[in-house]
């Protein structure tokens, strides 16, 4: 009896090797090359000469807060220039009429998958008002998908940190499934930035777990909160285990300028999440990889109240950051890549990332001949395997049920 | 006797939000009857159950002669020491030169463009004294092949310059006379180093062949500003009004807003249409300025995959959402507008009275799985229907006229 359960024929490789990859236990247990005596295996599937590539890796996504699966709601602007108070208030009154979170999450996740993610990071709110509903119906949602896709959970505050009961609720919500503890602008929206990061930075301490916070700051103040992150990163021994999502000040200011807080995050190994927004300055992508900076991406709001775009898909992610970034050559293609898959399983933590043998067989067929061409093709036609089994076909998610 | 008409496009959701029956005769939208058309006789009856259906996108700027499309992959080559055209302009020419043949390629980009919902293109063609009138040509053929299934415009493009590139004003003259619709112009500062030169032998060309201008605008800053109100000056002189178009003008988006909006004002009375395209990695025009003043402001691909960058899929939905996306377009409002630049204002702009979903039009339309033009945008269903003269020309991403 053969030991293998799969062997996926007719295989591209990112870098162009013809190979048949062989899945045991829902892990690759060998990349051969094609016309060798072929390995028996209880189950043959011919990928026809598809581009294999790892499944894609969403950094930074809010499951929560989404209305995908819902009816559309046209966008609130805020009154005066972006305002994160305002965002998440004119957000409350919008969830509050939306449908359940558990329906509008699971379109959400479902349409994820079929994009090809098979790894993501969410970010869930917890809130006095609903407690920690939200992140017990993303914990189950977690829980019932395992099979199709991996999560992880980032607890965050939608109010203040310092808000009575807060912090309470934030260390319970460690306990209830969530993996990390987020946090959003000390400066700006806490309004206390030494007490915020006390707080967020106490909680991972205790808990020995990692941090991810949402850093909208601008300029100069945005480089000071990165630098005392950083600071406080190092002293605590976390590098690897830190996350500063966004930091647009890192692409406000001219380079010369943001350089020193580049090599301080690199030195205290943090790593910058950016989604490339369209109408903003975002990091520098090149110069913080070459300051030795781990940036890494995810879609971050999808048709919410924050704003209506994205369709979930990583690819579409990956040229959007190349788009914005002014990539062109296939090396710079890459790199853009990169961000959605190995530098995001890294930044994140994911273990056993990528087709090496003994890695989960977590990967994506895609109608492509090379990654530079997936990226500014996103072809829509792809095959998405977890461990081995069919979860996507062509944006279709496949219920494990079917 | 009610006339016999060729189809009755069923239960169609109208962009006003409205359920309507569209019938079709002779290729032409004969009438729009909200609630239930009569069964007429149609030879045949589409039941869109609901499908939103919007008219035919307008490409109004793209490269039918430059791209890869329908050819190998071709890795982008960097310039050697920042941006230089001439340098870039090289490597085309060799690219060119041990590419498929133009036809071929310029015949899988048309189809590409038409299989995304194009109905309408404006393309530039290469006519210089390094070329002469091969480009023109070749797309002059293309054109004739792919009449049924698109309405193709081509403007004489002088991409190597006008007075830098002897003999390209007679050229110019004599691709008009060969069938070019409009006549095309590029940076009279940057590429000749002589505005007046330049502009001298396009309108004198446009003047003496009745034909419209579009003239391709890189030139930063105020030199561009100079350029845009030397372009004004002449369209009015002659009285061109809403004849002329300038495309990019990326000076707008690099000088501070009160001399864009003094020479939106320009443009505006000059009735001169500004093409964008949303570039993404550098600035380009603050799109509502220009609205808000009256410029009519419509948009383009351009370079599809070719040897001045990776990017395009020929899809003018992508292109509204990245419109959007750079612009920061969130509102259901400024969604719409997105939508009307890549539809009823390129149909403007390129002088084409008789478009959109109304009686006398052709019956050129896309149908596809949206509640709205809003959520159209965003989402960009992979899966539409289009027709031309109420002839399906593409499926699903698939161009299937013959």
């Amino acid at each position: 009896m053969s030991e293998i359960d799969v062997a996926f024929d007719g295989a591209r490789l990112p870098d162009g090797t013809p190979a048949t990859i062989l899945v045991a236990g829902g892990r690759i247990a060998g990349l051969e090359p094609p016309g060798l005596q072929a390995a028996a295996a209880k189950e043959r599937v011919d990928l026809q000469g598809a581009l294999v590539t790892p499944g894609f890796v969403d950094g930074h996504i809010h499951l929560d807060t989404t209305f995908f699966g819902d009816r559309w709601r046209p966008h609130r602007p805020c009154s005066n220039g972006f305002n994160v108070a305002e965002r998440v208030a004119i957000q409350k009154e919008l969830i509050a009429d939306a449908a359940p979170i558990e329906q509008r999450a699971t379109a959400l996740l479902e349409r994820v998958i079929s994009r090809g993610t098979t790894h993501l990071r969410t970010h869930v709110e917890v809130d006095l008002d609903f407690q920690l509903r939200h992140l017990e119906a993303i914990v189950a949602l977690r829980d019932r998908y395992r099979d199709a896709i991996s999560i992880q959970i980032v607890a965050f505050a939608r109010g203040t940190i310092l808000r009575e009961g807060t912090l309470e609720l934030l260390e319970e919500a460690l306990q209830q499934g969530a993996d990390i503890i987020g946090g959003v602008d000390p400066a700006g929206y806490e309004g206390d930035m030494q007490a915020h990061l006390d707080a967020v930075f106490g909680l991972a301490e205790k808990h020995g777990r990692g941090i991810d916070l949402h850093l909208h700051d601008s300029g100069s103040l945005g480089l000071f909160e990165l630098d005392e992150v950083a600071r406080r990163t190092t002293a605590l021994g976390m590098q690897g285990q830190v996350v500063m999502s966004h930091s647009y000040a890192l692409g406000e200011l001219p380079w010369a300028t943001v350089a020193p807080t580049a090599r301080r995050l690199a030195e205290a190994g943090i790593a910058i999440m950016t989604n490339a927004p369209g109408d903003h300055p975002f990091p520098p992508v090149l110069a913080l990889r070459e300051t030795g900076v781990t940036v890494f991406a995810g879609n971050d709001d999808i048709r919410d109240s924050w704003w209506p775009y994205g369709d979930g898909d990583m690819l579409e992610r990956a040229m959007l950051i190349g788009y914005r970034s002014g990539f062109f050559t296939d090396e710079e293609l890459e790199v853009a890549f990169d961000l959605i898959t190995e530098s995001a399983a890294r930044a994140i933590g994911v273990k056993d990332y990528g087709l090496g043998l003994g890695a989960p067989a977590d990967f994506v067929a895609l109608d492509a001949q090379h990654v530079p061409e997936a990226v500014v093709g996103r072809p829509a036609r792809r095959a998405v395997y977890k461990n081995g089994r069919l979860v996507a076909r062509d944006g279709n998610f496949i219920s494990s049920r079917q | 006797m009610s006339p016999v008409a060729d189809t009755i496009f069923r239960q169609a959701r109208l962009p006003d939000g409205r359920l309507a029956d569209i019938v079709v005769a002779g290729g032409r939208i004969a009438a729009i009857e909200a609630g239930s058309a009569g069964a007429g006789g149609a030879q045949q009856t589409i039941d869109l159950a609901g499908a939103l259906v919007v008219p035919g996108f307008v490409e109004g700027h793209i490269h039918l002669d430059k791209s890869w499309i329908g050819d190998t992959w071709k890795p982008h080559r960097p310039h050697t020491a920042g941006f230089d055209v001439r340098e870039r302009l090289a490597f085309e020419k060799e690219l060119l030169a041990g590419a498929a043949p133009m036809d071929h390629r310029a015949s899988a980009l048309m189809e590409l463009a038409v299989s995304h919902g194009s109905t309408v293109i404006r393309s530039h063609v290469d006519v210089d004294a390094i070329v002469g009138l091969r480009h023109l040509e070749t797309l002059l053929a293309v054109r004739e092949r792919y009449r049924d299934a698109v309405t193709m415009e081509l403007v004489a493009f002088p991409q190597r310059g006008v007075v830098s590139c002897p003999g390209t004003d007679a050229l110019l003259d004599a691709a008009i006379e060969a069938g070019a619709d409009r006549i095309g112009g590029i940076d009279p500062a940057g590429m000749d180093r002589d505005i007046e030169g330049q502009l001298d032998v396009v309108f004198g060309i446009a003047d003496r062949r009745g034909v419209a201008v579009d003239i391709h605008l890189h030139d930063p800053g105020l030199l561009g500003v100079f350029q845009l109100e030397q372009i004004a000056a002449r369209t009015a002189a002659l009285g061109l009004q809403g004849r002329v178009a300038v495309s990019h003008a990326y000076c707008l988006g690099d000088v501070p807003l009160d001399v864009v909006r003094r020479t939106a004002e320009t443009l505006a009375g000059a009735g001169i249409a500004i093409m964008t395209n949303a570039p993404g990695y550098r600035p380009f025009p603050p799109i509502r300025v220009l609205r808000d003043a009256g410029v009519l402001v419509f948009s383009g691909n351009d370079n599809v995959r070719d040897a001045w960058w990776p990017y395009g899929e020929a899809d003018m939905l992508q292109r509204a959402m990245l419109l959007g996306y750079c612009s920061g377009f969130f509102t259901d409002d400024e969604l719409s507008l997105a939508f009307d630049i890549v539809t009823a204002n390129g149909a403007r702009a390129l002088g084409i009275t008789d478009y959109g979903l109304k009686p006398g039009a052709p019956a050129d339309l896309v149908v596809m799985d949206a509640a709205h033009v809003q959520e159209a945008v965003v989402a960009r269903p992979v899966r539409r229907a289009v027709y031309r003269n109420g002839r399906l020309v593409a499926r699903d991403g698939a161009f299937c006229a013959h």
